[in-house]
């Protein structure tokens, strides 16, 4: 199998601060990565460089053929093939449901109106929210509007799906149907790298655990190893903090 | 003051015209006169209330009017009224045009040279006037120290300069001026006489006291070899002094029964009033859309400029609204009007639109930009990451978000700017404020004036608060700010 997303060598800097320091990493087509790390480890910035909303100061990321470098000329090309779903859903405010899901298919992936609603309808499906297609996000509960975020990356038919923390700033009773999301769509072969701390999702999903510490994977292999035999100190520590 | 020199001057050369054509063709036409039962008579019919085209019946009217009926009616004769440019009256009189003219005119040297005056008829000149409870103040020699109005550039306003240790005070409209006594702040008001007495007998609350200063005599002429009709006149005058007649039209024109005040009650004064400000309405309204329209264009300029990551075209956006934000607006249009506008050739109009358009560019700047910055950034990296490009994001998130913030408080400003149009009026500029003032200047009816203003002012921003109110809750976003609509 070849990796479907090769990054390397990556640094990211906010002034004097390297977030990102010099990390390499290959993902496999159908692979679901949980990474992990304690907050300002650099795990966030990391996903971001992904899709190029950092734009990385050295290294480059290959996805499926497409290089993306400091120069940032693919950005665009680097978007199409990545789909993202960040901690705080922002679904556009002004729009209902299908015109959330409707919007960037029509002026991005140039498809008809009538083209964009069927596959908005599909996903909507997926996430088992077709009956809020007329809704607006404000009347949808953080759950919801989250499966609708997912959703609204999915009708861009990404290669890889980022997740940024997705179930962070959901009520604990929310968290749950969003995972369910994201295990059905592990399941179907999405290619997905997810930032949380939900271990239980790790546990049960996830074939790689990466750990982040200061900028750089501290240590990465098959989730039961990471979570029940981690070597590394700081990671131990982390776990033991998480597991509690 | 001013208009009564150059009208002096025109004279005089009439003056050294005439010297040279005397009209001795001309005979004594009294017998003429009695014969043909009419006198023809020229009067300059611009000059309330001695003469004037009253305003619904285009008829001549005034006190010399009901005073050359009153003389011609003791000769035993009908007056025919011919009407003449004030410059152009004394060559008429003596061409033979009109048999004599009744016109406000003053008696001077210059004209007895070239016409023959009756005896005076009337005392003009300047008069003080203090509040009407008033006991010190009985001359000008109980003027020195006091508070005095006048109005700005006449020969009252020079007297009460020349008065030692005197507050003076000047007015645009002299009105404004026995209003602000009415009010305590003046003791006395230098002015001409007539219209002094016109606003007196309009509103009461003062009365003249004292020699009139600058005393200015009135007269009736006739050509300088009528000296016939002259004594047929002198006697007329004398007749009606004695008779009344002349106390009743003095009576008239400025007792306490004056038109404005015995025509009208105050509802019909009201509606004479809007007639006279409505059609200077649109005038508001043009260059409050005309000023916004181009606000908006510099505002939203302004708010990119600042957002930019450029420095430099940030910062000049910045001293642009600190610069702007810092001055009065009536300084900027004087400025723009008078130092801009002599060199770009801004005419009052664009002056006052590019004026209020820069002042309110600066204000709309801080409100674009508050309210693009108040779209979370996750609206735009989401945007971004559904592959959509910068203009895309802004086009299709951010300013449709945007634009329905701003809505309030962009209502706001409209309604503010519709209110300091009025500071064109400054420059001259008929819009509504401006056709207040000119109401004003004439009918000295300042309250029910400036509550029609204000009336009317009222309507456009109320109806403009309604529409605003409509357009927010017709595109606010669902779910969002519903509490505050």
């Amino acid at each position: 199998m070849s990796a479907i997303l090769q990054v390397k060598n990556i640094s990211k800097s906010f002034g004097p601060v390297k977030a990102v320091d010099n990390v390499s990493l290959d993902v496999e087509k159908g692979e679901v990565i949980v990474i992990l790390g304690p907050s300002g480890s650099g795990k966030s910035t990391f996903l971001r460089c992904l899709n190029a909303l950092e734009r990385i100061d050295s290294g480059q990321i290959i996805i499926d053929d497409e290089i993306l470098d400091s120069a940032g000329r693919n950005v665009h090309d680097i978007r199409l093939e990545v789909g993202m779903v960040f901690q705080q859903f922002d679904l556009f405010m002004h729009m209902n449901v299908m015109d959330n899901l409707r919007l960037a298919q029509q002026v991005v992936r140039k498809r008809l109106r009538a083209e964009a609603e069927k596959v908005a309808i599909e996903y909507l499906m997926k996430v088992g929210l077709y009956d809020k297609a007329t809704s607006f996000p404000a009347y949808l509960s953080g759950g919801q509007k989250q499966r609708v975020a997912i959703a609204r990356a999915l009708c861009m038919n990404p290669k890889i799906m980022l997740f940024d923390e997705p179930t962070s700033a959901l009520d604990p009773e929310m968290i749950g149907e969003v995972l369910d999301v994201m295990k059905n769509l592990a399941g179907g072969g999405m290619t997905m790298l997810v930032v949380t701390h939900e271990i239980g999702f790790a546990r049960e999903v996830a074939n790689r655990v990466i750990f982040f510490d200061a900028g750089q994977i501290l240590e990465s292999g098959p989730t039961s190893e990471i979570l029940n035999t981690a070597k590394h100190p700081r990671t131990v520590e982390f776990l033991s903090k998480v597991l509690k | 003051m001013i208009r009564r020199i150059i009208y002096l001057l025109i004279c005089l050369g009439f003056l050294i015209g005439i010297l040279f054509y005397a009209p001795d063709i001309l005979a004594d036409t009294l017998d003429d006169v009695k014969a043909k039962g009419v006198l023809v008579v020229g009067t300059d019919a611009t000059y309330p209330p001695f003469e004037y085209a009253d305003d619904q019946t285009r008829e001549i009217v005034g006190f010399d009017i009901d005073l050359i009926t009153a003389i011609c009616d003791q000769i035993g004769v009908q007056p025919q009224l011919v009407v003449v440019p004030f410059d152009a009256i004394i060559s008429g009189l003596n061409s033979g045009k009109y048999d004599c003219l009744i016109s406000a005119m003053t008696i001077t040297p210059e004209r007895a040279q070239a016409v023959l005056f009756s005896q005076p008829y009337y005392d003009a000149g300047q008069s003080i006037a203090v509040p009407l409870a008033d006991k010190s103040i009985r001359s000008i020699d109980d003027l020195p120290g006091k508070r005095i109005g006048a109005q700005l550039g006449t020969t009252g306003e020079i007297l009460a300069r020349e008065i030692p240790k005197a507050t003076v005070k000047s007015f645009d409209n002299i009105g404004e001026a026995f209003r602000d006594m009415a009010n305590g702040n003046l003791d006395a008001i230098i002015n001409d006489k007539p219209v002094s007495q016109r606003i007196i007998a309009a509103r009461g609350r003062a009365k003249l006291v004292g020699q009139i200063l600058n005393a200015e005599r009135y007269g009736i002429a006739v050509r300088k070899d009528q000296t016939r009709l002259k004594k047929a006149i002198d006697d007329a005058l004398e007749e009606l002094k004695t008779d009344g007649t002349y106390a009743n039209i003095n009576e008239k024109w400025f007792g306490s029964t004056v038109e404005l005040r015995a025509d009208r009650n105050f509802v019909a004064t009201l509606w004479h009033i809007l007639k006279y400000l409505a059609p200077a309405v649109p005038m508001t309204i043009l260059i409050t859309i005309a000023s916004f329209m181009l606000a908006a264009i510099l505002g939203l300029a302004a708010a990119v400029a600042r957002i930019s990551a450029n420095k430099i075209i940030g910062n000049i956006s910045k001293i642009y609204s600190d610069v702007v934000r810092g001055i009065p607006l009536i300084v900027q249009i004087f400025f723009i009007y008078f130092g801009l506008g002599s060199i770009f050739h801004l005419d009052e109009f664009w002056a006052g639109v590019t004026a209020i358009g820069i002042c309110y560019g600066a204000y709309l700047a801080e409100i674009f930009r508050a309210g693009i910055q108040a779209i979370p950034r996750g609206q735009t990296e989401a945007a971004l990451s559904l592959g959509m490009s910068r203009w895309q994001v802004d086009r299709h998130v951010i300013i449709p978000q945007a634009s329905r913030i701003v809505i309030p408080p962009l209502a706001n400003e409209f309604i503010a700017c519709l209110k300091d149009s009025s500071l064109v009026s400054i420059i001259g500029l008929r819009e509504l404020t401006r056709a207040g003032r000119e109401y004003l200047s004439w009918s000295y009816i300042d309250f029910a004036t400036w509550l029609m203003v204000g009336a009317l002012y009222l309507m456009m921003t109320l109806a403009l608060a309604r529409i605003s109110r409509f357009v927010e809750r017709r595109y606010r976003i669902p779910g969002l700010g519903t509490h505050n609509v």
